[in-house]
């Protein structure tokens, strides 16, 4: 354990003293660059420009150093045989691979924190204000309920529904765990795609009223639109959805604003949304996730970024064993090859799907494709920087779900790299 | 005298080389049986590729051995319990060059789980004992090759080893150098220290070492104390002191058929080095 502290405080002071850090600068300094040199048709769209900058920078930085710096020490170790030194002294061979992995993730946690510092204080230099990241609760199920009351359960996998049939037909979303509420209200957030029936007539609204509920029992309370709502209209009871792009997703313009009183909100957090159609002509599109949603304080703009950056280290932890795992065998150029085209490799997962959705593919092929699916790790599942930019902050709880999601790889990658070692003589 | 266990002892202890593939590429190491025994000072000789680096690695369990058995401290040599006891100094000094001599010592030292306190007493003595003490503040990428040599041995003591093995150490250093690592093993040796010891400097391995092993491609020679090895019971030799031409023809009649020869002893190259060193040393510092 001792020994495993002293060569991560090696690998620190290593990656000081060769000035690694000087990425970290170089990406800060990019990111101040791009802070004033921003073109963007408006406001909205240059902060979210810019936020995604300060996430891109640090995801490029972050990844590109973990691959490098824990093989490239490896590497060093091994070829200047500096390692018969080290394991002639009580340093266990899992102590040292650690302790160097450990270097990298603490050295590369340390940027994290100062180009998310900078990145904020770029973003309030330039705009005088920064994106106040939303905590956002989105529905855990949701149903089809009738004009007569009837409800209709949707399959798991649907993404998407649409209204078109009878005025009165709508869907109830159920969410759970909102944050207890203010006396003021919970503030509710709902948009949605309006289409018309007749292409060859424009529509893009459509009147709905939307109600909530504790239970399915309570006798719901129909929600009216907050004054300070982007659109919406200012009929009592009733809401004008304006049509909105799946990948339109500011939270302040993009969506209708209400406010849900706290007694329509169940002592445990559980609430029900119901949206109803009251107008026959459009079509109104309908998702599961991205419709509906609670928004609350997600913390500052700084916080978010340092936990994006905590997701980022992540992936930067099993690329770091990765490549950990080849330097133990082979030279540094074929080290860092490997990490980075697990990288893309892992970064592409979604051509693999849709290749297996529109092609037609030979069986073995297909099974071979389904395998790497399996197997490769899926660096694009939590898309921090899209998250931050529509204005959603990035709970802990995201954060711990990628470290359980990449460190079961880095585990193995490290356990891999370790029965290497031992097996390697000097 | 209890009988002790050795601190070092292999049985048939045997390496061959394999390539990638596992094919036998090269026996450096056959069949060697030794006994290093508590507090003794042990010399490994032999000429470039004999084995005595392979021999030092499968002690350190640094290598595994393909035949036989080594035993340190009675235990096998991956133990870290045995490590906690080993000080080693490599055949070439491999060190981290971004770091001081300072940061060094203290980085080796915590290998060890030494505290801090400890570490650095130890290292103030050693690198003042190695003659670094103006350079310990600038990095080993600025050392020169003896400076490296000098703190690679600093650094192989600084958990005050039983069993210290010092493969060449000497090579790097000038005479005055190779002169204070005599002194520093014959002090090793004096508090119970045991030293292996690997060099090519015969003299040197003559001066410090109480029992020699000779080994020759992998295979052992010869092993023995040198006194037993080198003693010449066919020949005697005479020191007078100051003699004039009369005792020196007194001495020549008196040994008749025996007499070899007759000569004022050569100084050793080594020891006058040092004395002119001293002196001018001395010299300097009273000039300054
Ligand atoms: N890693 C290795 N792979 C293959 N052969 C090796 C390896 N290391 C050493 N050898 C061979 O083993 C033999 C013994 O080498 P070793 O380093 O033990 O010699 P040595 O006695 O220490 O020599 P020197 O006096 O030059 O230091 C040599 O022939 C060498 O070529
Ligand atoms: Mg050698």
């Amino acid at each position: 354990m001792k020994g495993l502290v002293a060569v991560a405080r090696l690998g620190l002071k290593e990656a000081l003293r060769a000035r690694l850090w000087l990425a970290f600068v170089a990406a800060g300094v990019v990111l101040m660059g791009l802070g004033l040199r921003l073109g963007a048709v408006d406001e909205g769209a240059r902060l979210k420009l810019a936020v995604v900058g300060v996430m891109g920078a640090m995801g490029f930085v972050v990844i590109l150093l973990a691959i490098l710096a824990g093989a490239q020490q490896i590497r060093r170790d091994l070829d200047a045989r500096v390692a018969f030194l080290l394991f002639s002294k009580p340093l266990s061979r899992l102590g040292y691979l650690v302790g160097r992995w450990l270097g990298v993730m603490i050295g590369l946690l340390i940027g994290i924190l100062a180009l998310a510092a900078v990145g904020t204080g770029v973003i309030a230099l330039t705009f005088d204000r920064t994106p106040e990241p939303a905590a956002v609760v989105t529905p855990s199920t949701w149903e089809r309920v009738s004009a007569l009351g009837e409800r209709t359960p949707i399959a798991t996998d649907a993404q998407r529904q649409s209204l078109t049939g009878p005025v009165g037909d709508g869907i109830r979303w159920t969410l759970t765990n909102l944050p207890s509420a203010s006396p003021e209200g919970i503030p509710l957030l709902v948009k949605a795609m309006v289409r018309g029936t007749d292409p060859t007539v424009m529509v893009d609204e459509c009147l709905v009223s939307i109600d909530a509920a504790p239970s399915l029992d309570a006798s719901p309370l129909v929600l009216t639109v907050d004054s300070d709502s982007p659109y919406g209209g200012s009929l009592p009871g009733q809401v004008l959805l304006r049509h909105r792009d799946v990948n339109r997703d500011d939270h302040r313009q993009d969506f209708v604003r209400l406010l849900i009183p706290p007694a329509a909100v169940a002592p445990d957090g559980t609430c029900l949304i119901r949206l109803t159609r009251l107008d026959a002509r459009p079509l109104v599109v309908l998702t599961k996730d991205t419709s509906v949603m609670v928004t609350g304080d997600g913390g500052g703009l700084y916080v978010n970024l340092v936990r994006g950056g905590l997701v980022l280290l992540a992936v930067a932890g099993l690329l770091a064993s990765a490549t950990l795992v080849v330097a133990v065998v082979a030279h540094l150029g074929v080290s860092l090859l490997a990490g980075l085209t697990l990288y893309f490799a892992g970064s592409l997962l979604w051509t693999l799907q849709e290749a297996l959705i529109y092609e037609r593919l030979s069986a073995p092929v297909r099974r071979l494709m389904e395998l790497a699916l399996v197997l490769v790790p899926d660096f694009d599942r939590f898309t921090v920087a899209a998250r931050l930019a529509a204005g959603h902050g990035i709970p802990w709880s995201v954060v711990g779900e990628a470290w359980l999601a990449y460190g079961c790889y880095t585990v193995v990658f490290l356990a891999v790299a370790w029965i290497m070692l031992v097996r390697k003589e000097f | 005298m209890a009988i002790q266990t050795p601190v070092l002892r292999t049985v048939g202890l045997g390496k061959t080389y394999t390539d990638f593939w596992g094919r036998p590429r090269l026996a450096a190491l056959k069949d060697l049986t030794v006994e290093v025994r508590p507090g003794e000072v042990f010399g490994l000789l032999g000429p470039n590729g004999s084995g005595k680096t392979t021999t030092i690695k499968l002690l350190l369990g640094l290598l595994r051995p393909t035949s036989g058995d080594a035993f340190v401290f009675g235990c096998d040599p991956g133990d870290r319990v045995v490590k906690q006891r080993i000080g080693y100094l490599p055949e070439e000094t491999y060190l981290y060059k971004f770091l001081t001599a300072d940061e060094t010592m203290s980085f080796f030292g915590r290998l060890f789980g030494l505290d801090e306190a400890t570490i650095r007493t130890r290292s103030d003595t050693l690198i003042r004992m190695v003659g670094l003490e103006h350079a310990r503040r600038r990095h080993l990428g600025e050392y020169s090759k003896g400076m490296a040599r000098r703190l690679g041995l600093a650094q192989s003591l600084i958990n005050d080893p039983d069993l210290v093995i010092l493969d060449e150490p000497t090579s790097g250093l000038d005479p005055i150098g190779s002169a204070e690592v005599k002194d520093l093993i014959v002090r090793l040796k004096q508090s119970g220290k045991t030293v292996l010891l690997c060099s090519h400097l015969l003299a040197d391995v003559e001066d410090v070492c109480d029992r020699i092993a000779i080994l020759h491609q992998g295979s052992l020679l010869e092993v023995g104390s040198v006194d037993e090895l080198l003693r010449n019971d066919d020949r005697q030799v005479v020191e007078l002191r100051a003699p004039d031409a009369a005792v020196l023809e007194a001495v020549r009649s008196a040994a008749g058929d025996h007499l070899v020869s007759v000569a004022p002893p050569r100084e050793r190259l080594e020891s006058h080095f040092r004395r002119i060193i001293a002196a001018a040393g001395s010299q300097g510092t009273s000039r300054s």
